[in-house]
């Protein structure tokens, strides 16, 4: 898929989340991509993060954070 | 089954808790009290002659002919309009009752045309039965003197006439006008012998009229008929079946001479209609035998080439070849499939069981992405299950009903009835929408407060209504406490406290009053039953979710949930957009919205498919479209829907369509999607399905073929067909046994069965041990997720913003005659009414442009543009234009934009930043070149 259409449907994740304590919110929003996210979606994103963070949404990055602890535990 | 006939127990069942008994020719009959003599007399099992009443209407005392003679009563009173009384006594049939019922009925034959055995009504004419009846054998009076025989025929209307010469103005029609439908477009004009039925002084076509054909039911001559009914005669079976338009799903008769269907009438036990109909249900059926049907399987190698027919055979292979191929080269993850809300909980379930078990993958979707897929998601979140809460029958008991977004009267015409009947009975109206549709003001219906709020700022609304209900106290705390979980409320209340949340605050951007918003919401914490209906204007936003939350978040608060008259009701676009849904069309879930990670559930599923499923969701519509385009995606399986009409940003939907190697569409039509297909099955009407809808208050209907197959097969054979050739055969004898496996694996469905259905008529599910007969009314001891989840519910605004280049502000919606792309209701008379979208705007934004009433226009956003005609309109304010997307040619969502719902990917048809300009040019030199489309795409 567009990496500019993951990332605008990512950011907007987080944004509709932003009202929520930040690990709540970080932990919806992983929940949320783990649920309606095909692996290979997360994995885009997760390589574009890695490659350009500071573009992305704090909330979004922990949440992404999150889903890669736990596919390493 | 011959042709049915329901029996009319000539005025309606009243419901009350006391019981009187009354003696009717010696015997005895209890019934509520209230309930009428003639009533009573055929609950007793004697049918009292009549002609102007009829159980669907009150009683109205005009035509004399139901006199019954009453114990310690004087005359001969009309049984109609006499309530039964305790120990009462009464006699229809004496010598006096006889000769006077005949002194009536000779009157009105006297003035009746003697055509009986030329008259389209012969045999289904109430006159002709209660001539016969009375014993009439003569006319004292002749024909010679002053009469109507003379008066002219009304066929104006494309669907039925109006022979005034037969009509003996019982005022049934202008009756069923006023209390079913609620228009009250008829009347009766003159006095005395110049007494007759009119439409308002024109024709029927010129008039008020909608054609829901409820006068025509009603008429109890040949004065309204169906012209079908006069070119074919009259029928002479009849099926049971149900309505394939929008999501109310009216039960039908659909009434034959042979294999020829000559009419639909609405049935009177019909769990959803209850005997009304709209003009799509009940007259534009014609589609299904439109010469434009193909009927023949057709493939081609390239999209570039003309269609090939072929066999069933043929064409078949032909796709799993290719399938398999496509899959060879790019991967198991790169084909997927659609499922559509047109078709079957049958047929739908097995293409998505096809999907995840032959293709291999959870690539599967369905046309309620683009629709309700928030209703699912939010729903879900707060109640614990993805379905409104109510039948439709609850808003009779309704006080106070909120319109958010939704359009009754013109897209699902036959609840905006009833919801009408319940507001001129006194319920009391909010209603918030962008336009003054038209229940904000009509026919003895006038909103309490139109919340005329800027496209875009529904959440805004909503939480400023549940601030002032929080801030004011009018919470329910015992229904919270008892029902919801005290943790989450307790962070929404605090969220919604927050100043940002009051009206006064969101005034600005939403545009509504902040006293406007107070006062609906005390309304609303009013109540005493307060229920919210809602639709597309509610969905499709980029907060379509967080809405549908905010909303049963506005319930919970008031304890407006789980009992008759509340609830939080989606009203559905198509007929089964809920069983499609229901049936596992989703990619992260199966059927009963199970999601595909639960071990526990894939298991059944496994065991009972006897292959391996994938654990991990599949992609969603626009995820399969954008990965098309980038390369990633490569073949697709359409099943009765049309994207590239339907879908929001045509050119990027065609270059997905384009980019692909293989499309197999699967339709009546060759649609604007078949544009773009290699394969095309072909596809069967309602009119010759078997299975089963699910309509927006979860009731299961059955679908029964009215005839045979146009392309010999059921559409679920063809899907069995082509997962057998992928080298997964899935084998039923018929539809029942389909359903027998979705019972199986679905805990909603487990007491689902066509015999149950062809038994009871219709049950609504949850329907399993604990419910036999189905769940009308949800949630009402606890919630299906335990306690009520309060969501915490941001106002984010969309990114779609107005701008100096695109300054307006477009929303997309349908009209009463059309229906969704215009697939069928184009190819039926109802083109008669409307032919053409139009836009819609204010005067003052016409003026500022220089566009005219009439003229054409160039509707522009940043992703294309479309030419139409504009209407100028007041229904939409100053700064936002509408449309319909009913007509390929004007194509409205060539400039709808890729902008979606943060959670489900929903469309935001709603919200398009455009600019008109006019246009001496008409549509057609803005069609999408699809030449273009294509070699820019690279793929033939």
């Amino acid at each position: 898929m567009h990496i500019e259409t993951l990332v605008r449907m990512g950011q907007q994740i987080a944004r509709n989340n932003q009202a929520l304590p930040p690990d709540e919110a970080a932990a919806r929003i992983a929940g949320h991509l783990k649920a309606f996210w095909t692996p290979a979606m997360i994995r885009e994103i997760e390589a574009y993060a890695a490659f350009s963070p500071d573009t992305l949404d704090p909330l979004l990055l922990a949440a992404l954070d999150r889903l890669a602890a736990e596919s390493k535990a | 089954m011959t042709l049915m006939h329901e029996h009319d127990m000539g005025t309606p069942a009243v419901h009350a808790a006391e019981i009187v008994t009354v003696e009717v020719d010696g015997v005895a009959v209890t019934v509520p009290a209230g309930t009428s003599v003639m009533r009573a007399a055929a609950e007793a099992g004697m049918d009292v002659p009549k002609l102007c009443a009829t159980d669907t209407l009150q009683p109205f005392g005009s035509c004399r002919l139901c006199l019954v003679e009453i114990d310690g009563k004087k005359g001969t009173p009309a049984s109609c309009t006499t309530p039964c009384e305790p120990g009462m006594v009464v006699r229809t049939q004496t010598p006096h009752l006889e000769r006077l019922r005949r002194n009536v009925m000779e009157l009105y034959i006297s003035d009746h045309p003697l055509d009986c055995l030329t008259c389209p009504a012969n045999g289904d004419c109430e006159l002709q039965d209660m001539a016969g009846v009375v014993g009439l054998r003569e006319v004292r009076y002749g024909y010679e003197g002053a009469n109507h025989l003379d008066a002219p025929t009304d066929a104006s209307n494309p669907y039925f006439s109006f022979d005034e010469s037969k009509c003996i103005v019982c005022s049934r029609c202008v009756r069923a006008c006023d209390e079913i439908q609620g228009t009250l477009a008829l009347t009766i004009v003159g006095r005395g012998f110049e007494s007759k039925v009119s439409p308002g002084g024109t024709s029927f076509m010129d008039s008020e009229c909608v054609s829901c054909g409820a006068c025509v039911q009603a008429c109890p001559t040949a004065t309204l008929e169906e012209k079908s009914v006069i070119d074919l005669g009259m029928p002479t079976r009849t099926v049971l079946t149900t309505c394939a338009y929008c999501g109310v799903g009216c039960s039908f008769k659909a009434e034959l001479r042979g294999d020829e269907l000559v009419r639909m009438v609405p049935q009177k036990d019909g769990g959803a209609n209850e005997g009304h109909s709209c003009v799509k249900g009940r007259f534009a059926w014609g589609y299904a035998t439109h010469p434009d049907r193909v009927t023949t399987p057709m493939v081609r190698d390239s999209i570039h080439e003309p269609w090939r027919e072929t066999t069933w055979e043929d064409a078949i292979a032909f796709a799993a070849g290719r399938l398999r191929e496509i899959q060879y080269l790019h991967g198991t993850d790169s084909i997927g499939g659609i499922t559509s809300s047109r078709c079957t909980n049958e047929e739908v379930f097995v293409v998505q069981k096809m999907v995840r078990a032959a293709f291999g993958n959870n690539n599967v979707d369905t046309c309620a992405r683009v629709c309700h897929s928030p209703t699912g998601y939010g729903l879900k979140q707060t109640f614990g299950t993805s379905a409104g809460t109510q039948d439709f029958k609850s808003v009779a008991e309704a006080d106070v009903i909120m319109v958010i977004g939704a359009n009754p009267t013109d897209a699902h015409p036959v609840f905006g009835s009833r919801m009408k009947r319940r507001l001129r009975e006194g319920a009391h109206l909010i209603v918030v929408d962008p336009r003054r549709i038209d229940l904000v003001r009509s026919p003895h219906i006038q909103a309490d407060y139109h919340l005329q709020l800027q496209p875009g700022t529904n959440v805004a609304v909503v939480n400023a209504m549940a601030h002032v209900i929080a801030e004011e106290g009018l919470t329910n705390r015992a229904f919270i406490e008892e029902r919801c979980d005290a943790d989450l409320y307790a962070e929404w209340e605090a969220f919604i406290l927050q100043p940002e949340n009051s009206p006064e605050a969101v005034a600005e951007i939403t545009g509504v009053p902040a006293e406007e918003i107070r006062a609906a919401a005390r309304m609303y914490a009013a109540g005493p039953n307060s229920a919210i209906y809602y639709g597309l204007g509610v969905t499709e936003h980029s907060q379509g979710s967080t809405m549908v939350m905010a909303m049963a978040n506005l319930a919970m608060a008031t304890g407006n949930i789980g009992r008759v008259g509340v609830g939080v009701n989606p009203l559905r676009g198509q007929n089964n957009v809920q069983g499609s849904c229901d049936m596992g069309s989703f990619p992260h879930e199966f059927s009963g919205y199970r999601h595909v990670s639960d071990t526990v559930v894939r298991e059944q599923f496994e065991a009972m498919w006897g292959t391996s499923l994938q654990s991990e969701p599949g992609m969603r519509i626009p995820n399969m479209l954008d990965a098309a385009v980038t390369g990633q995606f490569h073949a697709l399986f359409v099943q009765g829907e049309d994207i590239a009409q339907s879908d929001p940003n045509t050119h990027h939907v065609i270059a997905a369509l384009a980019a692909m190697e293989l499309v197999i569409v699967q339709d009546l039509f060759l649609n604007e999607t078949a544009k773009y297909a290699h394969v095309f099955l072909p596809g069967t009407s309602f009119l010759e399905k078997d299975g089963t809808f699910t309509n927006a208050e979860r009731r299961i209907n059955r679908v029964r073929p009215v005839m045979a197959p146009k392309t010999g097969k059921q559409e679920w054979e063809v899907t069995c067909e082509l997962s057998a050739a992928l080298g997964y055969p899935m084998h039923y004898d018929s539809a029942a046994q389909i359903m027998d496996e979705i019972a199986a694996l679905t805990p909603t469905f487990a007491g689902v069965s066509f015999a149950l259905l062809d038994e009871v008529g219709s049950v609504q599910w949850p329907c399993n041990a604990e419910h036999p007969l189905g769940t009308p009314i949800m949630h009402v001891e606890r919630f299906v997720r335990g306690s009520g989840a309060f969501q915490v519910t941001p106002y984010v605004p969309t990114e779609e913003r107005s701008t100096r280049r695109y300054p307006l502000l477009l929303t997309t919606g349908r009209i009463l005659s059309q229906y969704n792309v215009g697939a069928q209701t184009r190819r039926t008379p109802n083109v008669e009414w409307h032919d053409e979208d139009v836009l819609d705007i204010h005067e003052a934004d016409a003026e500022a442009r220089g566009i005219t009433d009439g003229g054409w226009v160039t509707l522009a956003s940043r992703v294309g543009s479309t030419v139409m005609r504009a209407q100028i309109s007041d229904r939409v304010p100053p700064g936002v234009v509408y449309t319909t997307f009913h007509f390929p040619l004007s194509g409205a969502n060539v400039v709808t934009t890729e902008y979606s719902d943060w959670a489900t990917n929903c469309p935001e048809y709603k919200v398009t930043a455009v600019e008109v300009t006019p246009t001496l040019r008409g549509p057609e030199a803005e069609q999408v070149d699809v030449g273009a489309v294509v070699g820019a795409a690279g793929r033939g």
